[in-house]
């Protein structure tokens, strides 16, 4: 069988997983007869992640402390690759980096993700490129977006020294938006900034997911697979004062891959085209059932996607 | 006595439900009629001092104020529920954070850090109208770090610190909690009760303090008039392992179990207890506490029945 080029994780969205393992899993089940039991350890989590057929998975920064249970990130590590499995990387927020005097701090909490990716053996640090737009003063003035070019920079460069690739992740609430997301894209140093396509986040914002991968597959080093039926929303609703990812009604934006209108085939052609080889993340947030969306996405990538390009 | 139901039975921190959902709007506003369906007419809630981002949980003034407009708003919403009152809110002061690690934290620290946090809480509490608020006495003895061999010291500083909020608290009465992980815990309670201000009430935490080994229905005659609230929450836990002493105890390195269980899935003598607290007297609040749970609008008519099954209630 020839070697594949994509390595598919999915997204730690778990969030907190108190035990390690649960040695005495019959007797836990047996206190409630619940499928609650089957949620608890990383165990579990990391043999559902194996059996449903991925070869990683990516953490949130605000996993760490639970992760300390296992006494140190190393130990983690090394647990998670008994496995079989790998750590592609991590997720993070810039923060108000548009803002001169902010830069500083926010340039130094990045460094502590990377220090937590590097350790845990990841290759990449997704960041969101700021504040929520509404929420923080968008749009962004011609200062904000020097700014953020400079911070993304400086964070970038301090991850490329570390082995870690940093890629803008943009989110279609994020205060770089629409009217400067290529803009800045292209004026970031492409040795140190590299982009996390996440496709239905930039769908939402109003690109066309595969003229956007085209165009910029040279930067693009990773993804975050995820499915949307609200592609090009309109900037009423990218730029609502309230955060608008957290719709009151129970909205969702995402879906799984398959389950939204996305151009999946057509994005995976093109990955094809220009022989992306890495890490691709399924994220499924806003799923009220992770197991069963791993196992769907797992089923779309391997009996749809795998035809087109592995 | 008068029954409340805690919101503490969601989960925000583990996995069921997600934090997602429990972030969302329908969630709340489904709860509320859920537990106004359960028969439970007042409810008690978490204080969070630092809001969630991302959340319609009420458990703070900011939240209250962005997500349902207010007090009046949110009192509104809840009586459509089915649900009259705010009876409580609670909350579990922190060694470290603002106050510094916990192998450097002084007494003082602690002590500043509860109280300043407890007149926020009563702020809210009189906001909604609350009759009672729960302070824990101490975060996990684990946490405490240097803090334990001074517990001299913060336990004289939490008595004058307790004399000093009820001089502010008003009508609302407060209550302190003796968690079994606690600097407190069980018995131990009683000897520091008799030196703290009289305004000052236990909070009798049912489960708590049988894990700690001590008998419900004995600790709630000794505590007998200074009751301020009840926490009507259930167990089958036995802490023969001293899980208390571990970080994180909620979650014991023995072995995978569900300390609390949904009230009457323990093994709590809920009829002697209410026995006993008739017997005392006792007028105030009963709050029925979930922790815990693992589905929740079960856990509320699992509740509903238990109640049910007691004469006195």
């Amino acid at each position: 069988m020839a070697e594949k080029n994509i390595k598919y994780s999915f997204m730690n969205h778990w969030k907190t997983l108190p035990y390690k393992e649960i040695p005495n899993f019959r007797d836990f089940y047996y206190e409630d007869k619940t499928n609650y039991a089957y949620y608890q350890s990383w165990e579990q989590i990391l043999n559902y992640t194996l059996g449903c057929g991925f070869e990683g998975i990516e953490i949130w920064p605000m996993a760490a402390p639970y992760i300390e249970t296992f006494g140190s990130l190393k130990d983690f590590k090394d647990y998670v690759n008994s496995k079989g499995l790998g750590i592609s990387g991590s997720f993070c927020g810039m923060g108000p980096g548009h803002i001169k005097e902010n830069i500083p701090a926010c340039v130094e909490s990045v460094k502590k993700t990377v220090d937590l990716v590097a350790a845990v053996g990841g290759r990449h640090l997704n960041i969101c490129p700021g504040v929520n737009y509404g929420e923080g003063g968008g749009p962004l003035t011609e200062d904000g977006i020097r700014n953020t070019i400079d911070c993304l920079n400086e964070m970038g460069r301090y991850a490329e020294d570390h082995g870690v690739l940093m890629g803008i992740h943009n989110e279609f609430f994020c205060i770089m938006n629409k009217d400067n997301h290529k803009r800045i894209i292209e004026a970031t140093d492409p040795k140190y900034v590299h982009y996390c396509l996440d496709t239905a986040q930039v769908s939402i914002i109003g690109e066309d997911l595969c003229t956007f991968y085209d165009d910029y597959h040279d930067r693009i080093v990773t993804f975050h697979l995820k499915d949307t039926a609200s592609p090009k929303m309109p900037d009423e609703v990218r730029y609502a004062a309230s955060n608008p990812e957290i719709q009151d009604d129970g909205w969702r934006w995402f879906w799984e891959p398959g389950l939204g209108v996305l151009d999946f085939p057509g994005l995976f052609k093109l990955m094809k085209k220009h022989g992306f080889k890495g890490w691709a993340t399924v994220e499924t947030d806003g799923s009220p059932d992770l197991l069963a969306s791993m196992a769907h996405s797992s089923y779309y990538i391997h009996t749809v996607l795998d035809k087109i390009y592995r | 006595m008068k029954i409340a139901f805690s919101l503490d039975t969601v989960n925000r921190s583990y996995q069921e439900p997600n934090l997602n959902r429990t972030a969302l709007k329908f969630y709340w506003d489904e709860l509320f009629k859920l537990v106004g369906a359960g028969g439970f007419d007042a409810i008690e809630m978490p204080f969070s001092a630092m809001p969630k981002v991302r959340s319609w949980d009420p458990f703070s003034k900011a939240q209250l104020e962005a997500r349902y407009g207010g007090a009046e708003p949110f009192a509104k919403q809840l009586k459509e529920a089915g649900i009259s009152k705010v009876a409580g809110l609670f909350f579990t002061p922190s060694v470290g954070g603002p106050f510094g690690s916990a192998s450097v934290a002084s007494a003082d620290g602690f002590v500043g850090g509860m109280k300043n946090t407890a007149e926020k809480l009563l702020a809210y509490a009189e906001e909604l109208g609350c009759e009672y608020v729960i302070i824990s006495a101490s975060p996990e003895v684990s946490s405490m770090g240097g803090l334990l061999e001074k517990e001299e010291e913060v336990l004289d500083k939490l008595a004058a610190a307790y004399s000093e909020l009820a001089d502010k608290a008003g009508n609302i009465k407060i209550c302190i909690r003796n968690e079994f992980w606690g600097i407190l815990r069980g018995d131990k309670m009683h000897d520091f009760m008799a030196k703290v201000d009289e305004r000052i009430g236990y909070c009798v935490d049912l489960a708590h303090v049988k894990i700690a080994g001590s008998d419900p229905v004995e600790f709630i005659r000794r505590a007998g008039s200074r009751i301020g609230c009840v926490s009507l929450t259930d167990t089958c836990f036995e802490d023969k392992a001293e899980c208390w002493k571990q970080p994180n105890p909620l979650f014991p390195v023995t072995g995978a179990t569900q300390i609390f269980r949904d009230l009457g899935q323990g093994g709590i003598d809920l009829k002697g207890v209410f026995a006993a607290l008739k017997e005392a007297g006792f007028d105030g609040w009963a709050t029925v506490s979930n922790r815990q749970s693992k589905q929740v609008s079960r856990g509320i008519l699992r509740a509903r029945y238990a109640l049910n099954a007691l004469e006195e209630v």
